[in-house]
């Protein structure tokens, strides 16, 4: 019983078990969406980092030009409408600045891959900041509305909860497909000895472009739906803080040893960043210690602590 | 014509000449063991064969085709594998991952997104039929970093195979080994693989060169000294005095 008790699987599968009625318990609806996008928008990245050893250090560059795709697209081409062809459209386009970063990085290693993706994301914060016409510069955009999709009434936040859990399910499922095919073990074989992959006929650069691409396209899906979310697109969405975020939460949840590591990680990063944060201003600086003593003490994250065992 | 054909071959790390123009007729037939004293430039020769180094000059042609300064992942399309003097393996997978990690590359699912690894029937058996064929079924379950070194080297060799090479080059393939798991891979050597591919082997040990080759090719700083049969290579005046007379007075 103590070891069933003390198996963190079980307590994963329970949060999503409750995830359903916790709108019902708490004012817990918007915090409860933004999980469900972070959890997408990691367990993406972490195709890259945990599988595949891209030190992607500027990722949330995806998740901020989706968020982008997203709103321009509802308030430019459709003239201040829908839903569904938006976020396409802010997945598409995660996808599309994705592909273009992993074509140009696909060949590089360690230190030179990880600085140019944080190059690359800071490019598009300077021109999302600065590009009033298309970004709205400072101001941001603002004004998307929630309306319907697929015959629901997405304005209510708890429907559009429920809609963002469904989504992430699907992703999840997808995701976890791909981990475990035979594409999926090719990238944990990058990852461990490159060189043996390429004497054994993988062209390793093909496959971190593809992984690239992947995890683009999920991360564009998870920032298009939080531009609906908050109703607005921000250039501090694409700051490379936002970028260090997924990398903490990937590697402190275990995304190097367990498929479901980001998901520990971002529950305990966002949930940490919201308790914290409401008594105390440094919130960060509280935060950033804590990660250094964690990734010191346990360098494969919460879940590799129990794999250990 | 000759399995390879090299003309002028030639590679350079800053001033030191690791591969002097060199030019060699590879033919189709028996084992090739390549011997030398350190720093002759064995390995850098077998890099340059296999793709790992691009050669400042010279040309490569296998079987009428050019492969100079090809990567490793297209030389492997011309069915040339190699392995590795210090054993090149996945170590976080079990020894079947490892062997299914190559089958799956050959057979062709290894970017499939909807095929699962596990559950993919004809690249296990595949793995397995191979890992018989070497005598690791046994172990197949255990992770890499947990087996013997002998067994690794085994399994280095192993996942050449699954490539299905016509021209397999060894690196070294005796290197640390104790007597007993010498004889096991001399004996893969001379009854099994030799069966099926042109074998090419760097190795340092004389007795296994002498016992398992056919022909033996003699470099000296980056150059050709010697090509020839056993007997020619014992009886030759300058690889007695560069090489093996050193060893036979040592």
């Amino acid at each position: 019983m103590n070891k069933i008790l003390k198996d963190p699987y079980l307590w994963i599968f329970l949060i999503f078990l409750m995830y359903p009625v916790l709108p019902y318990i708490g004012n817990f609806t918007s915090l409860g969406t933004e999980l469900l996008l972070w959890f997408i928008f990691t367990l993406s990245f972490n195709l890259c980092l945990g599988y595949t050893g891209l030190p992607s250090f500027g990722h949330g560059a995806f998740y901020g030009v989706g968020s982008y795709g997203a709103a321009i697209a509802f308030l430019r081409l459709f003239d201040n409408g829908g839903f569904i062809i938006p976020v396409i459209i802010g997945a598409l386009t995660g996808c599309l600045f994705a592909g273009v970063l992993g074509y140009v990085i696909r060949n590089k290693k360690g230190t030179y891959f990880a600085l140019l993706t944080v190059v690359f994301t800071q490019v598009l914060f300077g021109i999302s900041w600065r590009w009033d016409e298309v970004t709205g510069g400072e101001s941001g955009l603002m004004g998307i509305q929630r309306t319907s999709a697929l015959g629901l009434d997405i304005s209510n936040s708890t429907t559009y909860y429920y809609l963002v859990f469904v989504v992430f399910i699907i992703c999840a499922i997808i995701i976890r497909i791909i981990a475990d095919s035979s594409f999926g073990m090719s990238l944990k074989a990058i990852r461990q000895n490159p060189v043996r992959a390429q004497y054994l006929g993988y062209n390793t650069g093909n496959y971190k472009f593809r992984v690239y691409i992947i995890s683009g396209l999920f991360a564009g899906l998870a920032g298009s739906l939080y531009c609906f979310l908050t109703q607005s697109a921000f250039a501090d969405i694409l700051d490379w803080t936002k970028s260090g975020d997924v990398v903490i939460a990937t590697l402190l949840g275990g995304g190097t040893v367990s498929f479901y590591g980001p998901i520990v990680g971002t529950i305990i990063f966002l949930l940490a960043k919201e308790l914290i944060s409401a008594f105390w201003d440094h919130w960060a600086l509280l935060y950033g210690l804590s990660f250094v003593l964690i990734i010191l003490a346990f360098p494969t994250g919460l879940l590799g602590m129990f794999k250990n065992k | 014509m000759s399995l390879f054909s090299i003309t002028g071959l030639t590679k350079r790390f800053g001033s030191l000449v690791a591969t002097d123009h060199v030019d060699l007729e590879i033919e189709k037939d028996g084992i090739l063991s390549i011997i030398g004293p350190n720093g002759a430039g064995k390995t850098t020769f077998f890099n340059l064969l296999t793709g790992f180094h691009k050669p400042d000059e010279g040309k490569i042609l296998y079987k009428g085709t050019d492969i100079t300064g090809l990567s490793p992942e297209k030389i492997i399309q011309h069915k040339i594998s190699r392995s590795f003097q210090v054993v090149s393996l996945f170590e976080e997978m079990t020894v079947l991952d490892n062997m299914r990690i190559g089958v799956q590359s050959n057979m062709g699912f290894k970017g499939n997104v909807f095929r699962n690894f596990l559950n993919n029937k004809p690249v296990r058996d595949k793995a397995l039929e191979i890992l018989e064929r070497v005598h690791l079924a046994d172990i197949r379950d255990q992770v890499v970093t947990a087996i013997s070194h002998g067994d690794r080297k085994i399994l280095d060799l192993a996942m050449s195979l699954t490539t299905e090479p016509d021209v397999l080059l060894l690196d070294e393939p005796m290197s640390g080994l104790a007597k007993g798991e010498r004889v096991r891979i001399i004996q893969l050597i001379t009854e099994d693989f030799n069966k099926d591919m042109k074998l090419i082997i760097v190795e340092h040990d004389m007795d296994a060169v002498f016992t398992i080759s056919d022909k033996i090719l003699v470099l000296n700083q980056g150059a050709v000294l010697a090509l020839g049969t056993k007997e020619e290579i014992a009886n030759n005046a300058q690889v007695q005095k560069a090489y093996l007379g050193e060893r036979n007075n040592a």
